[in-house]
């Protein structure tokens, strides 16, 4: 199982954040920003395996009995922003940042050069590429190209009753809206593109 | 008014860098605004905005009710917003949940597969358990959906189903094992990864499908799946043996012959964890597939990314347990890592190493850490570097350190996070420590590194800070698994060293002088951490102080006025280390009593007069009660040294000062003062030695130890005044010295008798048998009847007291009389003398509590640890402490899935089950029928308005025999069949229809508030049929 999936800047400004299981307000923030200053401190040579912060350290009684405790967190630092993974013991760490991988390249894919502003004022959009990978804490696409098409294809979906709506309620939906945004990246204070140089990834 | 969009939002909190605060709340007040607002538009943009705000952590949980509204919405743009907002807002107890079952329930049924996904993903994160028990069958259903895009989502969400309502696992799994055979392999992954999950919970249910998995195994082409099928046969071969055979051959083919890291990485992974290689140890193939496994990790470790060396590390680790020695011959590469930049890694090796360290590489490995820690604090501890730069451990590998050191700062250091320096220091000592010493090779060179570990102590944790821990509470923290403090952990290793390794105490004993002698230094009052070695050092200065190098000195920063700053604990074991060297400085006498002694001497006392006065008002219990009680020895003794003039051998105490040599101190402090602290050598002794100790069946804690204590207490101090004045009884200055008689009785009365003893016999070796005289001596002091009253009485009041009993034997004192308690009159003692057994002797005492050692100057056998005299049980202090490590008292698992329910879940059903389960369904389908016939009641009231009062009970209504036939009909019709009940449905709903009461049809959830409750219930019947129905 999959606990959570979060997105964050070099500042520990929340981008993405998706909790598989219900947990509360603040203590999603107290986590995020717990696993910001763990992960703020590596040096970019570190391993992408971050020890639990303080909230998720077992405690004695719970390690004997629970095996749903997440054990893992992984992560991966592009550009300026922080993808990070929280996971129990069923899902493979190697895996998993795979997975982030596919996800940035999905998005990139889909924002064609994708920054962080893109993903800013497409924050929908972020989610539902997420929700297209991963389901209620379980992976349920790995591949590229199926993701991407079935996001795109429900855009498409949204197009169509859409001559009869105003362009406000759709624009931050769909994808195709990203214009705005773009000239944002350029006006923007130079933000670095996740540039797909960034994607030559050795593979595993 | 102009509303904001999303994209406004987020201009407007990038255009409002600085006062965010003030922005972000008006926007929520906009927000709510909006939200209430009638233009579906509207509102569902402000529902965007608030999930956007929500990341923040601005809770939106009160706008349940609009989210749901957004979730109903006819288009899909505003639908998908409002699933959103709702997988990011609703928990469990969110109360609209029970709202949104007719919603989802039309959704699942959506011919549009992307809102089928949107209500399927939605469901995935909302879902309670009456929507499980509601929705279970459309999920069903959409198992077999002819698109395998939501084929594999609603296999996925089950799981999530399961969660929340188990028994859907029984009727679902068929069909669920059905989608392992599909044709689509993303379903047939998602089936695996939900059985996997399962499997975990209780994996006998699914050993059946070893077959198909297996054939799974060997064919995907697929990692992800390939992956979690491994996962799952590590869950099941611990339940089926048999299988461990079958699984090698295609996981070591895996293994030969993948490039996937993941998948390779898994597969070792899933070896060891799932057992098979614990199974397979000793065979031929066993050895082959670990040596495989070996040979693949030790490529991840040399390859150089580091994940790979991380989770190789962790590989490693578990293999320890079964393949130890192919692990240990990855020695070399595995020490590498631990000089790894990356300190997870680091840590990870080092967790290997400790199991691996011999008396060879043990030197090495420390060295390598200690250069590590030094480069992470290298600023700071410059004072001490002089100091040990003469010692053993740069020598060992002095030169290798040196250029270490060079090129040290030169590189960009990282600030090393303390966690890892604490984890560091612990590894060490554990390494060092294990197994009492026995791959140590060198403890002068130990010695040093403990002093050098000391000042690399990451700053003080709070949680274990200036509490005192004595042996009990240690012992207790101990069991729950409280972290000490690492200072403190360093401190015991001394300890220990000081304690076991005889040949080394002196070593010990000075480099205790050093931390002591630089605590102010060392260990500023703001942060610093390694404070808490002092407990120890300063009780080894203490009670080693015949070896220190310069007791004067160390004497000095003893009592130096900051140290009353200390934690409680460390001052309180200064204040016990005071006498101690005092004593030593003083009871020597051999050094002539010249008025330089005596003013030397009388300065130091008076130093320790004050520095006790100061803490004598100390507001920790116990630093006051120890700097109490002496604080009146030595004024005692300031006075004896004030009275006792130099170069005089008069004595006022004694008037038979013959034997007493010229210039002699005053006895006080040569024998009164180091008589509390000769005792017997301690031994280490293992922790729960004290358990071990028999209660003695006579014990009898319930009774009160003396009635009459009272007049106990002062017919002994009469007593004692007995003895000693009668000794003295010309001496001049009574009247002061009953003063400080009475107080500190306990203490005085042995220094009396000391002094009695010394003046019958100076030398200290003839301690044979003229004790003994001496003792049947004080007897003769006293009046024979009152003598033999006193005998009589006392004999009689404690012939069966135990404690009186244990206090002669236990207050281990240095009575020099090794003859013990049979020659030494007890009856003569004054029973307040178990106080001084108590103070006095505790240390000592629990010192020598595992096994009564029967003489004072014993060796400790065995020098290198083997001096635990506890034979079984050794359980070093030390090593002991280590196993607490990384457990955290608090910290509440908050990611934590509920996954309770399935635990132990059987998919059989067992009978009564089924049976309480038919009770339950026919209870809740009673129940609908009821409030149905309810419904049908108040509608035909409303029509026939004359015929009924509008305020009505269950019980009126049963008076009505047309209403009750009804209902049995009803009931009748419903386990006929859903047929009946699908008809009767509709028929309602046509009749609350034509009240015009709204579209049934539509079933929106979204009905005013009065009605809400009945109309959810029928719209939920509703539903149900039409379900049947489609």
């Amino acid at each position: 199982m999959i606990n959570a999936v979060l997105v964050f800047n070099n500042t520990g400004q929340p981008r993405l954040t998706k909790f598989y299981s219900q947990i509360d307000v603040n203590l999603q923030q107290r986590l995020i920003s717990e696993i910001f200053t763990l992960v703020a401190n590596r040096p970019a040579s570190a391993c992408n395996f971050l020890p639990l912060p303080p909230l998720l350290q077992k405690t004695s009684s719970e390690a004997l009995s629970d095996t749903d405790q997440p054990t893992r967190i992984i992560y991966r630092h592009y550009a300026t922003l922080y993808f990070i993974i929280i996971a129990d013991d069923l899902e493979s760490e190697l895996g998993l940042l795979d997975l982030i991988q596919v996800f940035v390249e999905c998005l990139d894919r889909i924002f064609e050069n994708v920054c962080e502003l893109d993903l800013i004022f497409n924050f929908e959009t972020l989610h539902q590429v997420l929700a297209e990978m991963i389901q209620g804490g379980g992976v349920v696409e790995v591949d590229r190209a199926t993701i991407v098409e079935s996001v795109r294809k429900a855009a498409k979906v949204t197009k169509r009753p859409q001559a009869s709506l105003p362009d406000s309620a759709t624009r931050s939906a769909s994808p195709s809206g990203r214009s705005t945004p773009t000239h944002m990246a350029h006006r923007g204070s130079g933000v670095t593109g996740i540039g797909s140089n960034d994607f030559v990834w050795s593979g595993r | 008014m102009f509303e904001k969009s999303l994209y406004d939002l987020i201009r407007g909190l990038r255009a409002h860098k600085g006062n965010e605060k003030a922005y972000i709340s008006q926007s929520l007040q906009e927000c709510r605004n909006e939200a209430r607002s009638n233009d579906m538009d509207i509102k569902c943009a402000a529902i965007l905005k608030l999930i956007y705000l929500e990341m923040f952590g601005h809770s939106m949980a009160w706008a349940s009710f609009h989210v749901l509204e957004v979730m109903s919405s006819q288009k899909f743009v505003q639908k998908r917003v409002g699933y959103l907002a709702a997988v990011q807002s609703f928990r469990l107890d969110t109360d609209v949940l029970m709202l949104a079952t007719n919603l989802l329930k039309k959704d699942l049924s959506s011919p549009n597969q992307f809102e089928l996904s949107l209500a399927i993903n939605g469901l995935s994160h909302i879902v309670s358990p009456s929507l499980a028990r509601d929705l279970t069958p459309d999920l069903i259903a959409k198992m077999n959906h002819s698109n395998p895009y939501i084929r594999k989502k609603a296999v996925l969400v089950m799981y999530k189903i399961f969660l929340q309502f188990p028994e859907a696992l029984r009727t679902s799994f068929p069909r669920l094992r059905e989608r392992l055979e599909d044709n689509d392999e993303t379903v047939v992954s998602a089936t695996v990864n939900v059985i996997c999950e399962l499997s975990r919970k209780n994996p006998k249910n699914y050993l059946p499908l070893a077959p198909q998995l297996f054939n799974l195994l060997t064919k995907s082409t697929n990692n992800w799946m390939t992956i979690k099928i491994i996962k799952l046969f590590s869950s099941l071969t611990p339940l089926e043996p048999r299988l461990v055979k079958k699984l090698v051959p295609p996981i070591s083919n895996i293994i030969k012959t993948t490039t996937a890291m993941s998948l390779l990485y898994e597969c070792i992974n899933g070896l060891i964890s799932g057992g098979l290689l614990t199974h397979l140890a000793g065979t031929s193939d066993g050895e082959d597939l670990a040596l495989l496994c070996v040979g693949k990790l030790r490529g991840f470790l040399v390859e150089g990314d580091s994940n790979l060396k991380y989770v190789a590390l962790l590989a490693l680790t578990k293999m320890t347990k079964t393949h130890g020695y192919l692990v240990a011959a990855e020695k070399d590469v595995i020490l590498k890592c631990i000089d790894d930049e990356d300190v997870s890694i680091g840590l990870r090796a080092l967790e290997l190493v400790v199991g691996m360290v011999d008396v060879e590489i043990l030197q090495p490995v420390v060295g390598k850490l200690l250069r590590r820690l030094r480069s992470i604090s290298s600023d700071n501890d410059i004072s001490g570097e002089v100091e040990y730069d003469n010692n053993e451990v740069d020598e060992e590998d002095g030169e290798v350190e040196l250029v270490k050191r060079e090129t040290g700062p030169a590189k960009p250091t990282v600030s090393l996070p303390d966690d890892y320096k604490d984890g560091v220091i612990r590894r060490i000592l554990e390494m060092c420590s294990k197994d009492t010493y026995a791959n140590m090779p060198d403890f002068e060179w130990y010695i040093d590194v403990l002093v050098q570990l000391v000042r690399y102590c990451p700053g003080e944790t709070k949680s274990s800070g200036g509490q005192s821990l004595d042996d009990e509470d240690f012992e207790e923290a101990y069991m729950a698994g409280g972290k000490v403090d690492v200072g403190e952990e360093i401190g015991r290793e001394l300890r220990n060293v000081a304690v076991r390794v005889k040949t080394v105490r002196r070593q010990a004993t000075e480099a205790a002088e050093l931390l002591v002698g630089r605590s102010s230094t060392m260990f500023p009052v703001s942060g610093g951490g390694g404070k808490r070695a002092l407990l120890a050092a300063a009780w080894i200065v203490g009670e080693y102080a015949e070896h220190l190098r310069n007791p004067n000195e160390t004497i000095d920063s003893l009592l130096q006025s900051s140290n009353a700053s200390l934690p409680a604990d460390v001052v309180t074991t200064y204040v016990q280390a005071i006498p101690k060297v005092y004593s030593y400085l003083t009871s020597n006498d051999s050094i002539a009593w010249t008025p330089e002694r005596k003013t030397t001497v009388s300065f130091l006392t008076n130093r320790v007069v004050e520095f006790l006065e100061t803490l004598s008002s100390s507001p920790h219990l116990e630093v006051q009660e120890r700097a109490v009680g002496f604080l009146e020895i030595f004024r005692l003794a300031k006075e004896a040294i004030a009275e006792q003039p130099a170069n005089t051998n008069r004595i006022p105490d004694e008037e038979d000062g013959a034997m007493q040599e010229e210039y002699d101190p005053p006895l006080i402090l040569t024998q009164a003062i180091p008589s509390l602290f000769h005792g017997f050598e301690l031994n280490p002794v293992a922790p729960r030695a004290q358990r071990k100790v028999p209660v003695p069946d006579t014990l009898d804690l319930e009774t009160p130890i003396n009635p009459r204590l009272a007049f106990l207490l002062s017919s002994a101090d009469y007593d004692a005044g007995v003895g000693d004045f009668d000794s003295t009884a010309a001496a001049a200055d009574e009247e002061f010295e009953k003063f400080y008689y009475q107080k500190p009785v306990v203490v005085v009365e042995t220094a009396a008798q000391r002094i009695d003893r010394a003046a019958s016999n100076v030398s200290s070796g003839d301690k044979h048998g003229v004790t003994g005289s001496y003792q049947s001596g004080e007897d003769t002091y006293l009046d024979p009847d009152i003598v033999a009253r006193r005998k009589a009485e006392r004999r009689e009041r404690n012939k069966d007291d135990p404690f009186y009993i244990g206090s002669t034997g236990a207050s281990g004192r240095t009575t020099p009389n090794p003859l013990g308690g049979e020659h030494f009159d007890i009856d003569s003692i004054p029973i307040m003398k178990l106080d001084l057994g108590d103070g006095i002797g505790s240390e000592k005492g629990e010192g020598n509590v595992g096994t009564p050692v029967p003489r004072v100057k014993v060796e400790i056998a065995g020098d290198e640890g083997d001096g635990v005299d506890d034979g079984e049980d050794i359980e070093p202090v030390g090593v002991g402490s280590m196993r607490i490590k990384g457990k955290k008292g608090k910290g509440k698992n908050i990611l934590n899935v509920d996954s309770s329910n399935l635990v132990g879940f059987s998919l059989e059903e067992p009978a009564e089950d089924l049976l309480a389960q038919e009770e339950d369904v026919a209870k809740a389908k009673k129940e609908v029928e009821r409030l149905r016939g309810e419904i049908a009641r108040a509608a035909e009231r409303v029509r026939v308005p004359t015929v009924q009062p509008i305020v009505e009970a269950p019980p009126q209504a049963q008076a009505q025999p047309t209403e009750v036939a009804k209902k049995k009909k009803k009931k009748k019709a419903v386990e006929e069949g859903d047929d009946g009940e699908k008809k009767k449905v509709k028929k309602k709903k046509k009749k609350e229809g034509e009240q015009g009461t709204g579209d049934q049809a539509e079933s929106i959830p979204v009905v005013k508030k009065k009605k809400k409750k009945r109309r959810s219930s029928t719209a939920e019947a509703g539903g149900d049929a039409g379900e049947d129905a489609g």
